[in-house]
């Protein structure tokens, strides 16, 4: 008889929820009750999954630490294909299921942070069709009706500005004004989403942004093998863990296609070739339809390499978040090095990451995907998304 | 002695949504429901003994289980709902708000 275990990556919440009372119900009257369900939340499968009482009294006395045959075996073996418990039986879902345990376990995932992680994974997301839109269109903008619909539903949101007590003492300081290089470019960094599909990017533009965002630039030997590494944003120890991975759509001199970014090298690796229109629509898939973003002349996935990253922050309670903080910097420096250069800049973290992760063949648990993020040429138009900002009001000196 | 009602259960909110929808406007399925309950019920993750259904199934009417389905809704706080309850979605330019009736991988149903 196949064993089981009970799987580490889970945990538990209830639900409570309206329905009706069921034997009140099978004999013609309607009472009306909450039902409190509990549910296992499993990193594995990336699932809620309602138990009975039966189902979790069988978890709550399996052990996680060894293998034991279970008094219901058909029971065990459904719990298992749902990544509650663990089945040593030879078949190639539930093995699939447990070596993703074992990857975890080994890579050292933290629980609450693979929980996080897994669980807000999308895939098959497509912003058109949720808009009710046509997906083979380009997404459109919501018009006033909907928006105003939305904050019917939701009520104003809080204020911009926190409001300073009447009591605070404050000082006010000097507004010191700096002009040209760096200052220049961080008032004219935003997010571009009008793209000029006529132009193809220059490759010594994306040679530019690719050596000076992900690019390393130091290296400092520490102990043996061990090695701290430089580029121009900062990372947890400084161990850079998130590689680029850019989809070339439309570059003079560069085949349309998905690459690995070299950063040591300062080379790309070809992936997968694909044409013009399939490399535009895969980009389209990745960040869940947001065409105006597709329509970047290079979309970069930002992937990390959580094998590297938890070797030190191993089962640490901050590792996710110096990951997640690891990506964010890399998109602003891409921001500013797309403004210095005169380009246009994005990063989304609306993404499709199951399906990236399949088309760029990384495993999920060791490589996993956190943002997209993509450079081009600015078309003359803005997008009708643009917000269009206006300097805010100084108080007076 | 009393005859024993027994019923294991792991219905979803997302489940039961489903079930409750279709008793009050589905005919076709009503009429499944009563012929064949006990079938019906296992297909939403709710196992009942056969010595638990009446001999009869006859379930209340439509409407009463739509006039009363405020009722039951307003037992439990919806929006303490770790799944959240509504289907929204919407661009404002910038990151799009996407709130879903339930996770992704609500598998229970």
């Amino acid at each position: 008889m196949p064993r089981v275990r009970r799987a580490r990556y889970v945990c538990f919440f209830f639900d409570d929820f309206p329905f009706f009372d069921l034997e009140q119900l099978l004999q013609g009257s309607v009472e009306p009750i909450a039902v409190r369900q509990v549910y296992a939340l499993s990193v594995l499968t990336g699932q809620a999954v309602a138990l009975d009482a039966d189902e979790f009294d069988l978890v709550s006395t399996t052990p996680a630490d060894d293998w034991v045959e279970p008094a219901d075996a058909e029971q065990a073996r459904e719990l298992a294909l749902r990544g509650v418990l663990l089945s040593d039986e030879d078949d190639a879902e539930l093995a699939a299921l447990r070596a993703r345990h074992e990857s975890l376990e080994e890579l050292g995932w933290k629980l609450e942070a693979a929980l996080y992680y897994f669980l807000s994974k999308w895939q098959g997301l497509d912003l058109r069709e949720l808009a009710g839109q046509d997906p083979a269109s380009d997404l459109l903008p919501p018009d006033d009706e909907a928006v105003q619909a939305f904050v019917d539903l939701l009520g104003m949101p809080p204020p911009a500005f926190e409001p300073v007590a009447a009591s605070a003492r404050v000082r006010e300081l000097p507004f010191v004004e700096r002009e040209g290089g760096l200052y220049d470019v961080l008032l004219r960094r935003r997010t571009t989403r009008s793209f000029d599909a006529a132009t193809p990017l220059g490759l010594e533009e994306l040679s530019v942004v690719l050596e000076y965002v992900f690019g390393y630039h130091g290296y400092a030997p520490l102990f043996g093998e061990v090695a701290t590494l430089k580029r121009t944003s900062p990372s947890a120890g400084g161990f850079h863990p998130v590689d680029a991975y850019p989809l070339v759509t439309n570059v003079d001199g560069l085949e349309p296609g998905l690459y690995r970014y070299d950063g040591r090298d300062h080379a790309v690796e070809l992936v997968a070739p694909l044409e013009a229109g399939e490399a535009r629509r895969t980009a389209a898939t990745f960040v869940c339809g947001q065409t105006y973003f597709a329509d970047a002349h290079v979309s970069i996935v930002l992937a990390a390499r959580f094998d590297r990253a938890f070797w030190k922050y191993r089962n640490h309670p901050k590792a996710l978040t110096a990951v997640l903080m690891d990506a964010a910097h890399l998109s602003q420096t891409l921001y500013l090095v797309a403004t210095e250069l005169g380009l246009g800049a994005y990063v989304t973290a609306a993404i499709n990451n199951v399906d990236i992760e399949e088309r760029l063949g990384l495993d999920g648990y060791r490589r996993g995907v956190l943002a997209v993020c993509g450079v081009g040429k600015p078309a003359a138009e803005p997008s009708p998304f643009d917000p269009q900002f206006v300097p805010l009001p100084r108080r007076a000196q | 002695m009393a005859k024993r009602y027994e019923v294991r259960s792991s219905i979803s909110r997302h489940t039961a949504e489903e079930l409750i929808n279709r008793l009050a406007n589905d005919e076709t399925f009503r009429k499944r429901f009563e012929a064949n309950p006990r079938t019906v019920l296992f297909e939403h993750r709710i196992d009942v003994t056969p010595e638990s259904l009446p001999e009869k199934v006859t379930l209340p009417p439509a409407d009463k289980i739509k006039e009363l389905l405020p009722v039951a809704t307003a037992l439990v706080d919806e929006t303490a709902s770790p799944f959240g309850f509504l289907l929204l979605f919407i661009v404002f330019g910038a990151m799009p708000v996407v709130t879903v009736a339930r996770p992704a991988g609500d598998a229970a149903g």
